[in-house]
């Protein structure tokens, strides 16, 4: 077919690499001039290196770009909106304290001032692609959906006529999807470039025009929506090749560690982020959940962890209603926790190691002699761990700033592990780890899995959780909406699961 | 060995800035057209006779005890994050109380000591405590509700001074309270010097001295051996990470203003028990400032705020001599000062230099993703965001930095809305 | 409009026509009625307690003197903190300008004064500028550095350049300034025939207590007054309809947003923390132009309530110079008449007991409970003190702002990146 209009955006051969890893390899992506075009991937795959790459906020390490045709250099984002590329950042860049008019003039004044002149451009703008805005709300009073639109009336403002959409659908409750899409259609019937960015099948089919998949940082294809199904799509996106988990016995026993019934957790907002999730975790059972990151897998373990309170429900440890025990109290009952964020949740960098090696465990020894600490005892554990576990660092008293993610993961997971939980919760427990000791934690959780302790595991690993789950349950938007067998699952399955796109038969609605 | 290293490197910041301000201050010596080195000269001379040199040791020691405690009491509360500008209010009123009960009660020596110890230090805690229930209970800023506070105990003290407390007759020009009997006169330490073979002093040395001494052990104990010190300080370098660990971050706050009001209480009682015997209208104001200075030169340890206070002391001793060689004394002030901003710029630089040093040994550090792109198992979008924790040494734990944020941040609360 | 009101139709309930009047209208008409409601009721008050101090044209001529200095500070803190900047150190930098009006006034007359005390606050804005904004110190440390540093620059100066000057002047204060400047009045209403006066002098119920505000607000006004009143409206323009407000308010609510957008967050922190160090110096002016001379100790802590004048005002420059002007006036009232703070109490009582009622309307429970509390004490207080001891009342600013943190924190707006240290590329 030929093209007699140049394409709106291509890019050829993109690579990116940064130490230790290639973000993008060989990337290939041609857009044509008002068209939709989804970029799909899982998490990790590469997909926002990319767009940054786009919109000028670091340059590739080969490759070209080009904007209708010609090629391009972008040294900053500035050149980028020079270029009339815009980007709609998944998180916000928002001052809550100032109006919509204001949020949207600031850095541009001098194309409208910032009185009654923009006040009109605001408002055309709002008109013509439906945007329903206010200039004078204060930011701080609308919804995320409109504030996704204030931030696509910035972009316009600026005069883009490509806009590059990060996720916009992450936050947004069904009812804004469908009026995101309808501005999306808006855009496109003015002649604006829309290209998004997403993991959500059944939306990304819905709205896309064409779509390309990248995984592990290079293209795979590329897909036309109204020829593709879902399942081919999330087949593409998660490779066909699932890992197969280990045979081993089951060590499964019938004892409960974990009982959340009916647990709900509110979010500001309306929708909570935990929904009536009932949950049962055995001795000796790894129960995974499966889901694309911001459905609530971060409140549900704040809730377990007595981090948040609940709105509804009640969770008990083994025999104990332990809905009202504070978090100490949890602690101190059985349930070691391996945070998702280790920098904000689970060490203190600026402190040396055997101190990280007391947090959490400050009330019992060997880091504890009465009221007092025992340094000398906790100094002597931490060694212990540093060797059992293989925590390369020069020693007890080296700042845990200094060691890498992954030995900062393994010390914490030896830590929580020498406490002999009865419940670990695993949140992301490899996450930015290097492979080496990817493999030493699983070995660590597979054999106190088969010591009797209830793990919690949350990942967005596939590898991971097939390999290590007894049970896996799948959470999207607050509720668990399918539990599956890890041993028979397929991608396509699995992956539907989790964008949504496959609704399992007599699964808990 | 690397303790030894580590300590050296510790003390770099502190000793740079220390530098940089006599460097500052010898420069507007020479302005004046005065000959620094001869205010180094006269600084350092403590006098002809060895009555004389043990007089001035005794003069920089006597300074240096209450803004040692000034220091202490600041640097326990910075030890967790916030902010206690309000020590300069604590002790005035402590000091007052303290005073005046003290004189209406009578007992046997010792006991009356301790009486009045116990005393200036609840009053302390009490005025303390106000600031940290206010920002646990409606999120009110602890700098601005503790310089308020400094105001208020100030009105107060005016008012029972002048009113129920009131010692000194009418048309008396100085105000005090009543004397305080003999049995609440501290014991000096004069008889260290004829034990150490040298001469006596014309004024006597604080025998508070020893309670200083054994205050700053007991807190040193505490916060570094003990839980609660462990849960204070983990709060106080990552908040979010101690409540993971199961610390009570509302109580914590309260319990640190507890204990940092009690401190306090004791600055005013040197002066008190032993040379005024009175609180008046001399009363020595400012100690809580120079507190917060000494804290920082003394990065929150308490030989480090020892060695702090002594520098002090040492400086406002010059006072005099300096003016005898026609160099005024408000130099000593623009040292303090310069010290002061010099230390707090000085540390910021090291604690980014560690840090950096300290990151870069870690292999494959993922980029942080400004952004914020979805993080994920495999790529380096999974690379933490860095930690804000201790960031910017500002005072308010709530936004991240131990020391951060004040009105509004910089010591501001995150708690309730408002003035975090 | 249909005449018939289904069940289907959920209208807001119509408001009475009198209710409509006093609710409706908008923000500005809600002012003007509670400005109104106040006049009323010190009016009251006054004729109540026969205290006629409390509506007199000397205290208010006296309130609006001691305000002006809390005002221009305040208006100083607005600038850095709506730039995201604490400045605590603005006593210190006021010290500054004190010591600068004093320097340059007693050689060059008080145009001079002026230059020099802005001058020297800016001096102190750009050192806490550096400090904060370039090496990323913590604001309050920085600010409480400069007020010792301020402290100890201006004595040394004054030893420096003072002792053995043949103008005069000494270790803690200047020579007198060699010229002052000029102040007006309205012509017939405020001196000559007077026309207020004589209706103030009267003392008819309400009235009088206008002919007292009117005529102490216009009687005597030195030019720095006008110009510091003027600054209000000004800065309001400055910060809230110009492009460069804009961006300098966007730097205090969220940095990182600005920085994307491509403004110069650092350099816009510089500017407004200078010019807020330039404020507090002419604050200090003003203070020098009342005693004609610098003396040590002038900002008497001046620089704090400025602060609490700022948080009392929301971070507004018409809440700040209504928190100025409160704070004047109360510090007024005590100089004139000590008697007449106690009638203060009265009004306080009045306040309160309506603050109870409201909050006991929105079922706020324990906030009624306390503020009737507080109203029952300040009625006991009025009826059975006769003099409040200067101690206490020295504080009546700091205990108001404290109570209004306390009860108001939560729809207290300050700016949202307030004392963030904001480092680019961290956030």
């Amino acid at each position: 077919m030929t093209e007699s209009a140049p394409l709106a955006v291509e890019l050829r051969g993109i690579t990116k690499r940064f130490p230790g890893v290639v973000a993008n390899r060989d990337i290939e992506l041609r857009v044509a001039r008002g068209e939709v075009h989804a970029i799909v991937g899982e998490n990790g795959a590469g997909k926002s290196t990319l767009m940054k790459t786009l919109y000028g906020m670091h340059r590739p390490d080969e490759g070209q770009i080009l904007l209708d045709g010609r090629e391009v250099v972008f040294k900053s984002p500035s050149d980028a909106i020079a270029a009339g590329v815009g980007m709609v950042h998944q998180h916000f860049m928002l001052a809550d304290n100032l109006t919509v008019l204001e949020n949207v003039v600031l850095g541009a004044e001098k194309s409208h001032g910032i009185g009654e002149k923009a006040r009109r451009r605001i408002t055309e703008i709002s008109d013509s692609y439906a945007l329903g805005l206010d200039p004078d709300t204060l930011v701080e009073d609308l919804g995320v959906g409109d504030r996704q639109r204030v931030e696509i009336a910035k972009v316009l403002y600026r005069g883009a006529t490509t806009l590059i959409l990060d996720e916009p659908t992450a936050v947004l409750v069904p009812q804004e999807v469908d009026e995101l899409f309808g501005n999306l259609a808006e855009l496109k019937r003015e002649g604006l470039t829309v290209i998004f960015i997403s993991h959500k099948l059944d939306e990304v089919r819905k709205v896309a025009d064409s779509i390309t998949v990248i995984r592990r940082g290079t293209t795979v294809g590329t897909a036309d929506p109204a020829t593709t199904s879902a399942k081919q799509l999330a087949e593409m996106m998660v490779g066909a090749q699932l890992p197969t988990p280990q045979t081993r016995t089951s060590t499964v026993r019938d004892a409960s560690v974990l009982l959340m019934s009916g647990v709900t957790v509110a979010a500001p907002g309306g929708r909570p982020a935990v929904d009536d999730v009932t949950l049962r975790v055995r001795e000796g059972e790894v129960v995974g959940i499966a889901g694309v990151e911001g459905n609530g897998q971060a409140e549900l373990v704040d809730a377990i962890m007595g981090l948040r309170p609940l709105a509804a429900g009640t969770v008990e440890l083994g025999t104990d209603d332990i809905t009202r025990w504070t978090t100490r109290a949890r602690r101190e009952g059985g349930i070691g926790f391996i945070p998702e964020d280790r920098h904000r949740q689970g060490m203190l960098l600026d402190a040396p190691l055997w101190e990280n090696r007391v947090l959490g465990h400050q009330t019992r020894p060997p880091s504890v002699k009465g009221p007092f600490i025992d340094r000398r005892g906790a100094r002597a554990d931490t060694a212990r761990i540093m060797s059992e576990y293989d925590v390369r660092a020069p020693g007890p008293d080296t700042l845990a700033v200094a060691l890498s993610g992954g030995n900062q993961q393994k010390l914490i997971v030896g830590r929580e592990m020498s406490a002999a939980p009865r419940l670990l919760i695993a949140a992301h427990p490899t996450r930015g780890v290097d492979v080496g000791a990817q493999s030493v934690i699983w070995e660590l959780l597979k054999d106190a899995r088969a010591e009797g302790m209830g793990i919690v595991l949350i990942s967005a690993d596939l590898d991971e959780l097939i390999g290590l789950s007894d049970t896996l349950h799948v959470m999207l938007r607050g509720r668990l909406v399918a539990t599956l067998d890890p041993s028979s699952l397929t991608p396509e399955e699995l992956g539907g699961h989790m964008t949504g796109a496959v609704q399992a038969a007599g699964s808990p609605a | 060995m690397n303790r030894v290293r580590g300590f050296g490197t510790s003390l770099i910041a502190p000793a740079l800035a220390i530098g940089v301000a006599l460097v500052i201050s010898a420069l507007v010596i020479l302005v004046i057209g005065q000959d620094p080195l001869t205010a180094v000269k006269v600084m350092f001379d403590f006098g002809d006779t060895p009555s004389q040199q043990t007089q001035a040791i005794v003069t920089v020691l006597n300074r240096a005890v209450p803004l040692f405690l000034a220091g202490l009491a600041v640097s326990v509360a910075f030890r967790m994050g916030l902010f206690n500008i309000g020590v300069e209010g604590q002790y005035r009123l402590a000091t007052i109380v303290a005073a005046g009960a003290g004189a209406a009660v009578a007992l046997p020596g010792p006991l009356h000591l301790v009486f009045i110890i116990v005393v200036a230090m609840l009053v302390g805690a009490l005025w303390a405590g106000i600031v940290g229930v206010l920002k646990v209970t409606r999120g009110v800023s602890e700098v601005i509700s503790s310089i308020m506070l400094n105001f208020i105990a100030a009105g107060l003290a005016s008012t029972l001074l002048t009113g129920p407390l009131r010692g000194s007759g009418e048309g008396a020009s100085i105000i005090t309270t009543r004397e305080l009997p003999e049995s609440a006169w501290f014991p000096d330490l004069n008889g260290l010097f004829t034990v150490l073979g040298l001469a006596q002093p014309r004024t006597e040395l604080f025998g508070f001295l020893v309670v200083a001494g054994l205050a700053g052990i007991v807190i040193s104990v505490l916060i570094k051996r003990t839980r609660f010190g462990f849960d204070l300080r983990a709060s106080g370098l990552s908040p979010s990470a101690a409540s993971a660990s199961g610390v009570d971050a509302r109580g914590m706050v309260v319990k640190t203003m507890l204990i940092s009001g009690a401190v306090a209480g004791l600055i005013g009682l040197p002066d008190l028990l032993g040379s005024t015997h009175s609180y008046g209208t001399e009363f020595t104001a400012g100690l809580g400032f120079l507190g917060i200075a000494v804290a920082l030169l003394g990065r929150n340890n308490p030989l480090g705020i020892a060695f702090g206070a002594l520098l002090f002391g040492f400086l406002d001793r010059a006072a005099i001599p300096l003016q005898f060689a026609d160099i005024p004394a408000s130099v000593v002030t623009i040292i303090q000062g310069t010290i002061v901003l010099a230390v707090v710029v000085a540390n910021e630089i090291a604690r980014r230099l560690v840090r950096r040093r300290a990151e870069g040994g870690a292999a494959v550090s993922a980029p942080s993703t400004g952004d914020g792109s979805t993080g994920g198992g495999l790529g380096p979008d999974g690379g933490l965001p860095p930690d804000d924790g201790p960031g910017g040494a500002g005072p308010d734990g709530g936004q991240g930095p131990a020391l951060t944020s004040a009105t509004g941040s910089a010591g501001r609360s995150d708690t309730t809305g408002g003035r975090a | 409009m249909s005449t018939a009101v289904t069940t289907t139709e959920r209208s807001a309930p119509s408001r009475g026509p009198v209710t409509e009047l006093f609710l409706g209208g908008g923000r500005s008409r809600r002012i003007t009625w509670l400005l109104v409601g106040l006049i009323v009721l010190f009016s009251a008050v006054r004729v109540i307690s026969g205290e006629a101090a409390l509506t007199s044209s000397s205290t208010f001529s006296a309130a609006l003197l001691l305000a002006v200095p809390l005002l221009l500070v305040a208006l100083g803190g607005l600038f850095a903190e709506r730039a995201g900047v604490v400045n605590i150190g603005l006593d210190g930098m006021m010290i500054l300008g004190t010591w600068g009006a004093g320097f340059a006034g007693y050689q060059w007359g008080w145009v001079g004064a002026v230059v020099g005390g802005i001058v020297a606050g800016a001096i102190g804005g750009l050192l806490h500028a550096i400090a904060t904004v370039t090496f990323g110190v913590d604001h309050v440390v920085s600010g409480v550095a400069i007020n010792i540093l301020a402290g100890g620059i201006v004595r040394f100066l004054s030893e420096l350049l003072y002792t053995d000057n043949p103008a005069g002047g000494g270790v803690t204060q200047s020579p007198a300034l060699s010229s002052r400047p000029p102040s007006f009045s309205l012509p017939v209403l405020s001196s000559g025939p007077d026309l207020l006066g004589d209706l103030e002098s009267k003392q008819w119920f309400l009235l009088s207590d206008v002919a007292g505000l009117l005529r102490g607000l216009t009687n005597g006004v030195g030019v720095l007054t006008v110009v510091a009143v003027l600054l209000v409206p000004a800065a309001y323009l400055l910060l809230w309809r110009t492009a460069f407000g804009l961006r300098l308010r966007s730097c205090g609510e969220n940095p990182a947003a600005a920085d994307s957008l491509g403004v110069p967050v650092y350099r816009l922190k510089y500017i407004a923390v200078i010019v807020s160090g330039g404020l507090a110096g002419l604050g200090g002016v003003f203070l020098v132009f009342i005693a004609n001379i610098y003396r040590e100790g002038q900002t008497n802590g001046r620089g704090f309530i400025g602060l609490a004048a700022l948080i009392f005002g929301n971070w507004r420059p018409g809440g700040l110079a209504a928190g100025a002007g409160l704070f004047g006036f109360a510090d007024a009232l005590q100089l004139r008449s000590r008697t007449g703070v106690v009638a203060l109490l009265l009004l306080v009582a009045v306040l309160l007991a309506g603050v109870a009622v409201y909050q006991a309307t929105r079922r706020k429970a324990t906030q009624a409970i306390i503020a009737a509390a507080f109203a029952a004490a300040s009625l006991s207080g009025y009826l059975t003190i006769d003099v409040l001891p200067e101690g206490i009342v020295s504080f009546t600013p700091h205990i108001t702002t404290l109570l209004v943190l306390s009860l108001a924190s939560q729809r207290l707006r300050m700016p949202k990146a307030d004392g963030l240290v904001y480092r680019r590329g961290e956030h």
